[in-house]
């Protein structure tokens, strides 16, 4: 039917993008293969932080000193703002949705896990809107089905959806959909997928 | 299936009485609070059925840690509140006594482990997503989304609120199969200790046309394991059957 992915399908076009992601060094790898249909991949980054400025540490502020001398002390601000983030991202098959999903979980540097608030603020601004229309059925953090441990979740109940409308143009419609959903959550996908698959 | 009014009925009922007790190191006060007794539901959620129990233990702890996110313990097991309590109940049964003793903590809260719950919205995201993807399996989606937000509202109300002819009055939608065709596949997951849960496609008739049973499924799903071997819980909380088998 439109939109939904085989495990077979999904497995094929997995196997086809680590073999592009180890010839560009993009770092994604497979987990879990021994189990049966439950392998994944996953990616981790350390990027900048975009939108490090929401996250001034509220103490700081909080402090009976004149707001001046708080900001003109390179040492107080320069803590909690000049961050880089982690970022891990997973792929998992949903065998309730018959479509790929994406899970993730980010942290500062010091290894603080993002709430769900920072998540959303961080959502790419094109998709601000269409975020708080309705945020808690869009992204949610949600147990991990293999780890059993908590990630944040793109919510899968459009994916069908939006792959029914790409299905027959793409060679690889995991490498479409995670180029298309991925920039939701900063994860950006190197063009050279899409000229590589289409090369060949 | 939506037909046994009176089974639905008493399972709905289910309760559990659970004696709530303070971390003894958060106790901040000179006096240690008493223990809080609860009947809950066993198809409701913690977070929607613990208000009063943060209510009594706040003002025993630490005043900086009065607005802290309540977390529980059973046996130094973080519980998580996205299971339905009764599911919770069965997979620690073997080492529970009733009342079921649970400890309440404001403090390091288990983030590894544990799901956030900032508030009642993120149970409600949690149910609704189950009640869709248990809705894919059954109808590809036919029913949920073909459902007004109202129809969700009141789903949800109703099991908040603990009111069994609202919350069925939209369910029954759910049970129901589609014209002559039966759910397409049956929801269900497996929970073996910690490891991954196991989810198949699994449908709810044989090749023969017969009705599969709890049996059924359980060869379909563990092949190779006989019956005396495994030990069984069975509790499908939003479609309300639950059974246990030895």
């Amino acid at each position: 039917m439109a939109g939904y992915v085989s495990w077979e399908e999904f497995e094929r076009c997995v196997t086809h993008l680590l073999t592009i992601s180890d010839r560009l060094a993009d770092g994604w790898v497979l987990h879990n293969k021994e189990a049966p249909e439950a392998a994944y991949l996953v990616k981790k980054v350390t990027v900048p932080d975009a939108s490090n400025k929401t996250d001034i540490d509220a103490s700081v502020l909080l402090l009976e000193e004149p707001l001046d001398d708080i900001l003109e002390d390179k040492n107080v601000i320069a803590r909690p703002t000049t961050g880089a983030l982690t970022w891990e991202y997973h792929v998992l098959y949903s065998h309730s949705y018959c479509v790929p999903t994406l899970y993730f979980n980010a942290w500062t540097t010091d290894g603080r896990l993002l709430s769900l608030e920072d998540v959303w603020r961080r959502v790419h601004t094109k998709f601000q809107r269409s975020l708080q229309e309705d945020r808690w059925s869009v992204l949610t953090q949600q147990e991990h089905p293999v780890l059993r441990r908590p990630y944040y979740w793109l919510h899968p109940c459009r994916t069908a959806q939006i792959l029914g409308c790409l299905q027959g143009r793409s060679p690889n419609i995991v490498i479409t959909w995670l180029s298309t959903v991925g920039p939701v959550v900063g994860l950006t996908l190197d063009p050279q997928y899409g000229e590589i698959t289409l090369s060949e | 299936m939506a037909n046994d009014r009176e089974v639905l009925r008493e399972i709905w009922e289910g309760r559990l009485p659970v004696c709530f007790q303070l971390n003894s190191e958060e106790v901040y006060s000179l006096q240690a609070p008493d223990p809080y007794y609860l009947m809950v539901p066993r198809l409701s959620y913690f977070p929607l059925v613990t208000d009063k129990v943060r209510k009594q233990f706040v003002r025993y702890i630490q005043p900086d840690k009065q607005e802290a996110e309540m977390w529980l313990d059973f046996n130094g097991q973080a519980l998580r509140w996205h299971y339905p309590i009764g599911v919770l109940f069965d997979m620690y049964v073997s080492d529970i006594q009733l009342p079921w003793n649970i400890t309440v903590h404001f403090d390091k809260f288990p983030e590894e482990e544990l799901l956030h719950c900032p508030c009642r919205e993120a149970v409600e995201s949690h149910f609704m997503s189950c009640v869709k993807e248990a809705d894919v399996l059954k109808h590809r989606s036919q029913v949920v989304s073909s459902m007004q937000k109202k129809d969700h509202n009141q789903l949800w109300l109703g099991l908040q609120n603990d009111k069994f002819d609202q919350f069925w009055a939209v369910n029954r939608k759910l049970m129901e199969a589609s014209g002559d065709e039966v759910f397409k596949y049956i929801p269900f997951r497996f929970y073996c200790g910690e490891g991954p849960f196991i989810q198949r496609l699994v449908r709810p008739v044989t090749e023969e046309g017969q009705r599969k049973t709890l049996q059924h499924l359980i060869q379909e799903v563990f092949p190779n394991e006989t019956n005396r071997k495994l030990k069984l819980m069975c509790h499908c909380a939003v479609h309300n059957c639950k059974d246990v088998n030895n």
